[in-house]
């Protein structure tokens, strides 16, 4: 896996974010980017190229399923890797987010290893046709 | 039949499922196929395939949990979702050959239906007929992984229960709002995030059934009343405590948070889920029982009397003199607020008061070239012209960027309302808040530090100052009290007014107390103010009963102390049988103070302008060398020590005699002293720069400002000359 692809991690809890960060650090991922919700999120992924977006469910002015039924609809961010987090795998929402595309979800708390597997699953993927 | 494009969809669904795979199970592709199969039920139903509709409705069912990883066996599940697929396929083509449904077709996948793992039960929770509480309380496990995320998590999530706070009181107004409800969800859903990953089990729990409940809340299962308003502030309440515990961890002042029992709250919180707090949406009688303005007794009687006169509630209370007229306007006025739309963005504060510091680093500077230029004298007009439009814009650039700091202080008052409600209902007291000016703005590098102060205002007021309902009555005055919270802008500070309407301070009470105390001779006469400052000294509290912090005798001179620190100012106004109300007012900004310029010898000081009560050229005649107590000026009536800054300071200065000099008569610690200095020169606006850590430590001096012509004064404290002063006093005599 590449090390240094460009990750953005969206979440309105500053602390959720930093525990993302370290997590993603503890595996080797240091190019990191933050976005608090959806709304920055995307103009950051207007600005730049993101090879993969982890994000939460639950935030204000545009959730994470918005956020993800809004990359997919776009031309040119379509196929981001867009990696869901939740709570509890609330059935519905996994569902509906599986539905609308996301590459993949991963429930909270969740340990480094755990993060590791699922960016690597959903980065194999790209490989493959 | 036009059966083509069903046809296509299970060619297609059959050829996805090609290339899913047990070992790797695809979500991106488990999600075209759910898609896929979202189309096919469609076609499928406007066919009139009703079997097909059953037959893919399983498949989704099992897709959806593979994709939850509920299923044992995967590779059984997806293996029977191949065999379905063929079994649609064998469908579609009987239906095509025989016009007509196959028969002994069974129908949804039997396979589907033997989840292994717990699979997610809709609207599981609690079902039990009585909710049963959690085993008790357990010691949580002190490990603390990552000290850096814990800081982090306890800020964030301090600020998240504020917030939480002041949209319950929104949600209050507003029960059916989404928003409100969304805005309360979030910061619970966001605080179990962190607390789960920190390993913070307790908090984690809480905030998980809070959450739970206005999850429920959200998507209308639980109507917000009024028992779910008082548990979601308890829980939150609660949560501020346990987070608070674990600053106190990270601070060393305790080993451990404790144990905290929590099965009343979750006791409620079932109770709520299972339907049996329910109450019909707001009305104006039920608003007026939530404040406390009347009982629900009252109610129920206003209601029953209202109903057989045919009049509206709030007249019923009215005349039933029950509620007074301004009571119900202002409920009525609850009922109808609208919030107002406020749009906002989180800044980092660090970033806010860097660009703050540089707009000080501004000030000066300009103020350097303004006497520079002025030194220039009329030479160029274009230059001064120009000059003057970039005063004018760096005066607006110092407004606006000290503004940005500013939060309406609003949320502190709403605080102390709540703290009033509570503190009330404990000391069996009826009290009614009033606010007057909340949107008034404040720095919000203050709000917390002026905070403890006010509440020990707020403290006193409700348990020594207002009375009993019974009190009140017999004194003739209505049954419930009245604190009003006042806030607006005067030159320059913030005043904050706290008011009641209860008994007064008791002018001999206090009297008594300070002349048993030394502080006053027993001859002494003193005007009514000069009493009610007594109130200041320490161990002067008058109260009977020692309630907690307030009548403990610490009170009110720890509070002046608190509030001079932030160098603010505290005044007492009282009648007796009437009521009092502290004044308090700070600076609009803890970087700029209104100083005064002194000169002493070839130095320049700074004194804070709200630590001076005035100055004077003494006559030689009040000058008096007390035996035993040194020097002193006697300044209208009052007999004050010297303080000549000059030796402090160890320079030269241009007069030694307080008769020839300048006398500042200053303010601190709750004492007036003179100082002596040459000259007064004026007047100004400083921006305090630190003088760092090591020169921090020097009595007497608490910072530093870059004067007009760039040179430096110092800024003088005045608690900590005093102290000086009587250190060496203390060798002197």
């Amino acid at each position: 896996m590449q090390k240094d692809m460009k990750i953005l991690i969206v979440d309105d809890f500053a602390t959720m974010r930093k525990v993302i960060r370290n997590l993603l650090k503890q595996v080797g991922y240091e190019n990191i980017l933050e976005a608090e919700d959806g709304v920055s999120a995307l103009r950051v992924l207007k600005a730049q190229k993101v090879d993969l977006i982890i994000s939460d469910w639950n935030m204000p002015n545009m959730t994470g399923f918005e956020l993800l039924k809004a990359v997919r609809a776009d031309a040119d961010l379509g196929k981001t890797p867009f990696l869901m987090v939740t709570a509890e795998a609330l059935q519905d929402n996994v569902v509906a987010a599986v539905k609308a595309g996301v590459s993949n979800y991963i429930v909270k708390p969740f340990t480094a290893e755990v993060l590791n597997e699922k960016i690597s699953k959903i980065m194999e993927k790209l490989l493959t046709p | 039949m036009n059966d083509d494009r069903i046809l296509q969809l299970l060619n297609a669904l059959a050829s996805a499922f090609l290339f899913m795979d047990a070992k790797e199970f695809d979500i991106p592709a488990a999600g075209k196929f759910l898609n896929s199969l979202d189309e096919i039920v469609q076609e499928a139903k406007t066919l009139g395939m009703t079997q097909i509709v059953a037959v893919s409705e399983g498949m989704g069912k099992t897709l959806e949990m593979l994709i939850l990883d509920t299923l044992e066996d995967k590779a059984a599940g997806l293996a029977s979702l191949g065999a379905e697929i063929s079994r649609m396929q064998e469908i579609v083509d009987s239906y095509r050959n025989t016009g007509g449904c196959p028969e002994g077709v069974p129908t949804a996948g039997t396979k589907a239906d033997a989840p292994a793992a717990p699979a997610a039960e809709p609207g599981g929770g609690l079902q039990a007929p009585e909710p049963a509480p959690p085993p008790a309380a357990k010691q949580e496990e002190v490990k603390i992984q990552d000290e850096a995320l814990l800081k982090d998590f306890i800020t964030e999530g301090l600020e998240y229960i504020d917030q939480i706070e002041v949209n319950i009181l929104n949600l209050e107004k507003n029960p059916t709002d989404k928003d409100f409800i969304n805005a309360i969800f979030r910061p619970f859903h966001s605080i179990k995030g962190v607390a789960s990953f920190l390993n913070l089990e307790a908090i984690r729990e809480l905030a998980h059934n809070l959450e739970n409940l206005l999850d429920k809340a959200r998507n209308g299962e639980v109507a917000v009343t009024s028992p779910v308003i008082d548990v979601v502030l308890d829980g939150a309440d609660m949560l501020k405590t346990m987070i608070g515990q674990w600053k106190e961890v990270l601070e060393g002042k305790r080993n451990a948070p404790d144990a905290t029992d929590l099965s009343g709250m979750y006791y409620r919180i079932g109770k709520i889920e299972q339907g049996e707090a329910e109450e019909a949406p707001r009305k104006l009688g039920e608003i007026l029982v939530n404040e406390g303005v009347i009982s629900k007794k009252d109610l129920d009687e206003g209601l029953k009397t209202g109903r057989s006169s045919n009049k509206k509630i709030g007249e019923t209370l009215i005349s039933g003199g029950k509620a007074t007229p301004k009571q119900v306007a202002q409920a009525l006025r609850k009922q109808a607020d609208q919030v107002g739309d406020t749009s906002t963005i989180r800044v980092d504060t660090r970033k806010l008061d860097d660009l703050i510091d540089m707009v000080g680093e501004l000030v000066i500077t300009q103020s350097m070239i303004e006497q520079d230029v002025s030194l220039l004298g009329n030479s160029d007009r274009n230059l001064l012209r120009n000059l003057s439009q970039f005063f004018r814009i760096t005066a607006g650039l110092q407004r606006s960027s000290t503004s940005l700091r500013m939060i309406p202080i609003k949320q502190t008052f709403q605080r102390m309302s709540r703290l009033v409600r509570d503190l009330s209902k404990n000391a069996g007291k009826v009290i009614d808040v009033e606010m007057v000016g909340e949107d008034t703005e404040i720095d919000r590098n203050m709000v917390d530090e002026i905070y403890n102060p006010l509440v020990h205002m707020i403290r006193n007021s409700v348990d020594h100052g207002v009375g009993t309902p019974e009190e009140r009555v017999r004194a003739g005055k209505p049954e419930r009290g009245l604190i009003q919270l006042k806030a607006y802008h005067r030159g320059g500070n913030i005043v904050i007014e706290i008011g009641d309407d209860g008994r007064g301070l008791c002018r001999q009470k206090i009297l008594d107390k300070a002349v048993r105390n030394g502080v006053v001779a027993a001859h002494d006469t003193l005007t009514d103010q000069e009493i009610h400052r007594l109130i200041f000294l320490p161990g002067l509290s008058t109260a009977e009963k020692v309630t907690d912090v307030s009548g403990r005798g610490v009170g009110m001179d720890v509070v002046k102390q608190a509030v001079e620190k932030l160098r603010g100012k505290i005044e007492i106004e009282s009648a007796e049988g009437k009521g009092t109300t502290f004044t308090t007012s700070f600076p609009l900004t803890m970087a700029i103070i209104d100083g005064m310029i002194v000169k002493v010898g070839r130095e320049r000081y700074i004194l804070p302008t709200t630590a001076i009560r005035q100055a004077l050229r003494p006559a030689k005649e009040a000058y008096n060398n007390v035996v035993g107590k040194g020097e002193m000026i006697n300044v209208m009536g009052r007999l004050l020590p010297i303080v000549r800054l000059y030796e402090h300071f160890g320079i030269q200065p241009q007069y030694e005699n307080p008769w020839d000099a300048i006398v500042v008569v200053v303010d601190g610690a709750g004492r007036s002293k003179c100082l002596l200095v040459d000259q007064i020169i004026g007047k100004a606006e400083v921006v305090i720069k630190s003088l760092g850590a090591e020169l921090k430590k020097v009595k007497g001096v608490s910072g530093g400002a870059i004067l007009g012509d760039g040179q430096i004064g110092l800024i003088l404290d005045p608690e900590g000359l005093f102290e000086l002063s009587e250190n060496r006093s203390g060798e002197r005599s």
